[in-house]
Parts: C-alpha cells; sequence; structure tokens
C-alpha cells in the first residue's frame, strides 16, 4: 500500500487532486482510498487530504500519519505547516514552486521535486490550476499510477477541451520530472520555520493551542490571536500612503478587524488580514491595491 | 452472481443511489454535516427527473420527520437523513414512528453533539434513540453502506417488522470518502426489494385514526407488543443479509460479523468504521503472535445478545470500542455486551473491559488497537486491580485543567 498526504490551501483542489488519484488507480485496477481532514471549508485555509492506493481493498479509516509522498500545492504552506510530518525515511515531496527548494522553509530533512506548476497552469489555463501538473508530475516519480490513467481521470471529470487542457498541463509536469537536469534537491530542516505549531499570541489563555480546557468549554477572550490567519492569503493589500487619506472605510468593512488607522493612515495587520480583498473595493480613493504574495 | 458496475465515487454519491434505487415516493430533509452531500443528490435526482419522487425541503429536521411520518402513515415508502444535532430535533417524531409502527429509513451521518460543537464522528446522536424502537444498522465502508440502505428498507416494511430504520454511517470517514463501490442495476434492486405494500395507512375510503389516547389499560401492552416487534426484527435482518447474499453474492454480516474471533484469547467489539481498521489490526496483531479477533455489531438494536455471546464467550477477555457513552456510567455498547455475557455460563464469562476510543471523533489506530489490547491483557493477568468501565484511550493529561469547576 502506498500512502499519499496532500497539502493544499481551501478551494485549490487538493480534495479534488485526492479522488482523481483513486479514479486514476482504479482504472489501473487498483483499489484506493482518498478523503480529506474534517473541518469547516474555509478558502484559502490550509488543508489536507489522503490518499491510500493499494492491489487490495483498502480497509484503515484513519488519516495518513506516515506518508510515501507528499505533495504540496502551495509553496508558502512549509511555513506554516509542519508538511513533512511523519514522512517515510524512503518518502518523496513534491511541492509547487518556481523556486530552488533549498530556499523554501523545511521542518525537516526530505528529497523535495519543485515542480513549476503555477507557471504551467498559466501557460495552459491562465488560471493557477495546479493540479493537473502536480499529478502528471507525481505519475512521473511513481511507479504506482500511469500519466494516461490521470489524464484519462481528468478528461472524465472535465469532459472536452477543458479536460484536454488538463491532460496537457499533466502531460507537462511529467516531462518536467523526466528532464535530464531535474532531480530531488535533498533540503535540510531549516532553524527557523515559521508559524510551525506556534500561539503568537502570549496573552492567550483557555482554549488556545497548548492551553487546558475549561470544564464547560468556555474560552477565553482574544485566543484568536492565536491563529495567525494571514496565513491563509493569496494576495495581500498594499496601502498607497499618498493617496489613503484616513477615513476608515475599510476598517468599516474588514470582516477580520485586520484594518486599523494610525495617524490618517490605514494600517494592515498581514498576521491576520486573509486577503480577501474588501478593502481594496470599498476603499473610494482607490488607495488600496492587491498584489500577489507570490511575488 | 456478482452484479451490477463497480466505480469510484464519494460515500454520500452512493448511499444517495441507493436511495434513489428503493424507489421511495417521499423525501423530506434539512441539511445538516455531514449528511448534506446525500440530500443534495437526491434533491438533484428528483430535480433532473431522474427520480420519481416528491422532494420536500424542510425547514427543520423535525419539520424533515414529520412530514415523512405523514407521508409513510399514506402508505408511501419514504426516506430522511440527519446528523447530530439534527438527529436529536427529531426525536419526538422518530419516538412517534416506531410507535405508530411507520417504516421510514433514515440514514444517521453520525457526528458529535455539541458541546463541543464539531464535526467529528462519533455515536452519540443516534445512540440517543437506543430505546425508541428504531431498528439500527451500523456499517464499515461505502459497500456496506449502499448495500445496507437496500436491505433497510426491506427490514423496515416486513410485515412482521414495520417499523423505522435507521442505517448508521460515520460522518466524514464514509460520508466523504471516496472509494470504489459496486452499484447495482436498477432490474436487480426491484428484484430484491418489492414494492412497499403497506398494513395500516389512511385512506379515504377507510377512515382510521392514527397516534390515539390510551391509559393504562393497555398501554403495558402496546409497549409488550412493540417490544416482540423489535425482538421480531433480529430473525429479518439476518433474512435481508441472507436474501441479499443469495442475490448478489456479497454480506457484511447479518446481526454481527466476527473476523478472527473464533480461537481469539482477546475480543475486540466495535461498530462502524472503525471496523475496517480492526480487520487490519486483527491480521497484524496475529502476525505479530497475538490471538486477537474481532466482533462487529451491525445491528445494535434489537440487540444480538445470543449472537454476542456465543461468538466472545470463548474468548479470556472482551475489549469493547465504544463512540458513545452513557455519562455516569459506561461506554453504551460495553454496557450491552455486559449484560449478554451476564447469560453466560460463568466458566465461559470473558473478562469485559470497556474503553473509550473513536469517541469525540479521536481516529483509532492500529496502535490504538494495540493499546487496548495490552490494557485487556493487563486486566487478565491481574496487573489491573479491576478493569476500569470506561477507559479513555489516548487521553492527553496536559489539556485537563488543574482543578475543577468552582
Amino acid at each position: 500500500m502506498i500512502e499519499i498526504r496532500i497539502h493544499g490551501r481551501g478551494g485549490q483542489g487538493a480534495v479534488l487532486a485526492a479522488e482523481l488519484l483513486v479514479h486514476a488507480a482504479f482504472a489501473e485496477g487498483k483499489f484506493g482510498q482518498a478523503f480529506p481532514a474534517f473541518g469547516g471549508e474555509r478558502r484559502g485555509a490550509p488543508v489536507q487530504a489522503f490518499v491510500r492506493l493499494d492491489k487490495s481493498p483498502v480497509r484503515v479509516r484513519y488519516r495518513v500519519y506516515r506518508p510515501d509522498y507528499v505533495v504540496i500545492l502551495d509553496r508558502t504552506l512549509p511555513d506554516m505547516i509542519d508538511v513533512l510530518d511523519g514522512l517515510r525515511p524512503d518518502g518523496v515531496v513534491l511541492i509547487d514552486s518556481a523556486r530552488p527548494p533549498a530556499t523554501l522553509s523545511w521542518s525537516a530533512d526530505a528529497p523535495v521535486y519543485a515542480i513549476p506548476a503555477t507557471a504551467i497552469a498559466m501557460e495552459v489555463f491562465g488560471q493557477p490550476l495546479v493540479n493537473p501538473a502536480m499529478l502528471g508530475a507525481l505519475a512521473a516519480i511513481t511507479s504506482e499510477i500511469s500519466l494516461l490513467s490521470i489524464q484519462d481521470a481528468f478528461q472524465r471529470r472535465f469532459p472536452g477541451s477543458l479536460g484536454e487542457k488538463n491532460g496537457l498541463a499533466a502531460q507537462m509536469g511529467y516531462d518536467h520530472v523526466l528532464k535530464p537536469d531535474v532531480l530531488p534537491v535533498r533540503v535540510t530542516r531549516s532553524p527557523h520555520v515559521r508559524g510551525v505549531g506556534q500561539a503568537s499570541a502570549p496573552d492567550a489563555g483557555l482554549g488556545a493551542p497548548g492551553h487546558p480546557l475549561h470544564f464547560g468549554l468556555v474560552v477565553a477572550p482574544r485566543t484568536s490571536l492565536a491563529y495567525p490567519t494571514g496565513g491563509w492569503r493569496y494576495a495581500r493589500p498594499a496601502v498607497d500612503a499618498d493617496i489613503c487619506n484616513g477615513c476608515g472605510l475599510c476598517v468599516a468593512f474588514c470582516p477580520d478587524s485586520s484594518l486599523t488607522i494610525v495617524e490618517k493612515q490605514a494600517i494592515v495587520d498581514y498576521m491576520y488580514c486573509k486577503g480577501c480583498g474588501i478593502c481594496s473595493k470599498v476603499c473610494s480613493r482607490g488607495a488600496i491595491a492587491m498584489m500577489s504574495e507570490e511575488g | 452472481m456478482t452484479r451490477g458496475t463497480v466505480s469510484v465515487m464519494e460515500g454520500s454519491m452512493a448511499v444517495a443511489k441507493a436511495v434513489k434505487a428503493c424507489r421511495p415516493a417521499v423525501i423530506s430533509a434539512y441539511p445538516i454535516t455531514p449528511q448534506t452531500h446525500i440530500i443534495e443528490m437526491l434533491a438533484q435526482m428528483v430535480a433532473q427527473g431522474e427520480l420519481e419522487a416528491e422532494y420536500v425541503r424542510a425547514d427543520s429536521e423535525f419539520s424533515a420527520a414529520s412530514v415523512v411520518a405523514g407521508a409513510s402513515a399514506t402508505g408511501v415508502r419514504t426516506y430522511t437523513a440527519s446528523a447530530s444535532q439534527g438527529l436529536l430535533l427529531m426525536t419526538e417524531v422518530l419516538y412517534y414512528l416506531a410507535g405508530a409502527r411507520l417504516p421510514v429509513v433514515l440514514t444517521g451521518t453520525n457526528r458529535q453533539v455539541s458541546v463541543p460543537l464539531g464535526l467529528q464522528p462519533d455515536h452519540r446522536d443516534t445512540m440517543s434513540f437506543r430505546d425508541s424502537g428504531v431498528i439500527q444498522l451500523y456499517v464499515e465502508n461505502v459497500q456496506e453502506a449502499y448495500d445496507t440502505h437496500l436491505q433497510a428498507f426491506k427490514i423496515a416494511e416486513d410485515h412482521g417488522v414495520l417499523l423505522p430504520t435507521m442505517v448508521c454511517m460515520d460522518g466524514f470517514v464514509l460520508t466523504h470518502v471516496v472509494e470504489p463501490v459496486r452499484i447495482l442495476d436498477q432490474v436487480d434492486v426491484d428484484g430484491y426489494l418489492p414494492p412497499y405494500e403497506p398494513v395500516h395507512y389512511l385512506t379515504p375510503e377507510r377512515p382510521s385514526v392514527f397516534g390515539s389516547y390510551t391509559d393504562d389499560a393497555n398501554t403495558l401492552e402496546f409497549y409488550y407488543l412493540l417490544q416482540q416487534a423489535v425482538l421480531g426484527a433480529k430473525a429479518k435482518v439476518e433474512l435481508a443479509a441472507r436474501d441479499f447474499r443469495a442475490a448478489f453474492g456479497r454480506s457484511h454480516g447479518g446481526l454481527i460479523d466476527s473476523y478472527g474471533a473464533e480461537d481469539a484469547e482477546v475480543v475486540v467489539i466495535a461498530m462502524g468504521s472503525t471496523v475496517g481498521t480492526l480487520r487490519e489490526a486483527v491480521d497484524v496483531l496475529r502476525r505479530e503472535g497475538a490471538k486477537v479477533g474481532l466482533i462487529k455489531v451491525r445491528c445494535f438494536r434489537p440487540f444480538p445478545a445470543e449472537e454476542v455471546r456465543q461468538a466472545a464467550s470463548g474468548a479470556d477477555a472482551v475489549a469493547v470500542v465504544d463512540r458513545a457513552m452513557s455519562f455516569g456510567f459506561q461506554g453504551v455498547l460495553a454496557t450491552d455486551v455486559k449484560a449478554a455475557l451476564y447469560d453466560a455460563p460463568a466458566a465461559n464469562r470473558p473478562v469485559v473491559m470497556g474503553t473509550m476510543a473513536g469517541f469525540g471523533g479521536r481516529e483509532v489506530t492500529i496502535d490504538t488497537v494495540r493499546e487496548i489490547v495490552k490494557v485487556a491483557r493487563q486486566a487478565l493477568d491481574g496487573h489491573l486491580p479491576a478493569p476500569d468501565d470506561s477507559n479513555f484511550i489516548g487521553l492527553k493529561p496536559e489539556l485537563l485543567p488543574v482543578a475543577g469547576p468552582g
């Protein structure tokens, strides 16, 4: 049995990727199981999906704790969560990144393939749909599943030209890995991995990570400070100080209280801003632009 | 004999397909995670004309249960589904359905009950109907969920039964998993499940009163009849599974299923999706030399006391994996297992240890089972003064408050 853990952000398609892997494996006569980590759906939040593939029906029903493969759909995720947790000694990591893996932060040593899945997706779709390139790359790395089965799974899910585009992107991910100069890079544990399992609020009390439970599950105020939701962000609001007059409209509309006015200037708290872009839309002076986090 | 087509799909889709194939006339539900996908898919099937049924989107679970109660009373096949708080809101109506002997089939997609507000699977929600007269079947995988919905209508509508029947499937673990499942052709389902022929139903041609008042002159006799009906359903649960096997060549057990229990020293008893993990654990632990076996309680009500007694009485120790607790006493399943084994001859009566594992959705892994078996062995060897009735497996002491309330 092989076990795969997919890390992505809500809305990115980690769950779909897991599902399509089982479809692809099933078409090759294998059995499989795909399921998401259970919780409320949150766009942009780190999510996980799990896959098991085997020659016989999969019976166990728990999360993948010892993955053979870790597939990471967003290169900022290793900053926030321990994506390498439990990776088997001979396990392999795939990450969507145009940057060399060694320049990212990692919680452990591991062999990592960097797949330019976003670049491939922008070329094929004009949108960052990273799944097909990542699964195509996985097909090139593992002998468990063929590229053709992956392409067929996409084609069945997205009939017609969209399926063909997915097939093309999968091919490009596959071809990338097979280039003679593309090898897994042995990354090492970074000295400071930001945010991994750390509560950032010094005054967090009951209900915050690492604190005991209240007997009636009453939670202290401000414990949400311990959840740095800024990690959910794809894009960040950038305030042009010359245009902003400190009117405070953005403060009124921010659903996460992540904006304040200091000396007639809007200040964004990037620790908690989820990058929804409402502030940018409501600003009557056009002082707030949304900038890609990738940049 | 192996009929139908295997394809990969979400557990909820498989359940929706099973319900569709059973041709209910009325479906009513109110959405709640993790049941939502099932009823969304059924609503879509009705909207697209694939399923000829009345789909009533209710304004609450109480209304949904009331709609199917009313519809069932007119003598048609009905279906609903819910979870957690939603099931609890149906409680009053479910008791009514059992008393009025209306064979509604419902899915309980198991989810913890607030407080704490959460989405994880455990059995507190469906267990709250333990004493209602509702038949309860717990399933371990998507195939069993599909097959058991077909069987549930057959059991519920049997003229010797006529009781609401609930298929309990662990939320997310089974509703949201994507795996291969064999879906039967409509003609085969029709061959297995004939149209519902009601015995008692509301019709203007033969006016009658449902749910009428009684006093102490006959309520006791009424309860006696209800008890006979629920107990009588045991044979029908077995029959539905046997017929299913004869027609389609597969079985998930009748009232119970056992795996390696015959010669086991330690037998683990469980219900629902943890059973799959336990099967794997039995194989792993047996390879390591431990004589471990498994009994799956598939039908929780009526409780298969005799079957559990026969399957477990050869063991030295029985460890019950409970996903629901009667606070102030012990695990709900453990209580029933003990009651069943009390009637075994003293020489064949194993030590019974209740464990709270999988409770609140805490995952049961192979290592969890290893720990459970270890504790059971310690109890056997007398290393524990007495087996604890409520072993919370995997408890994290660091999360417990230093001082209690007040």
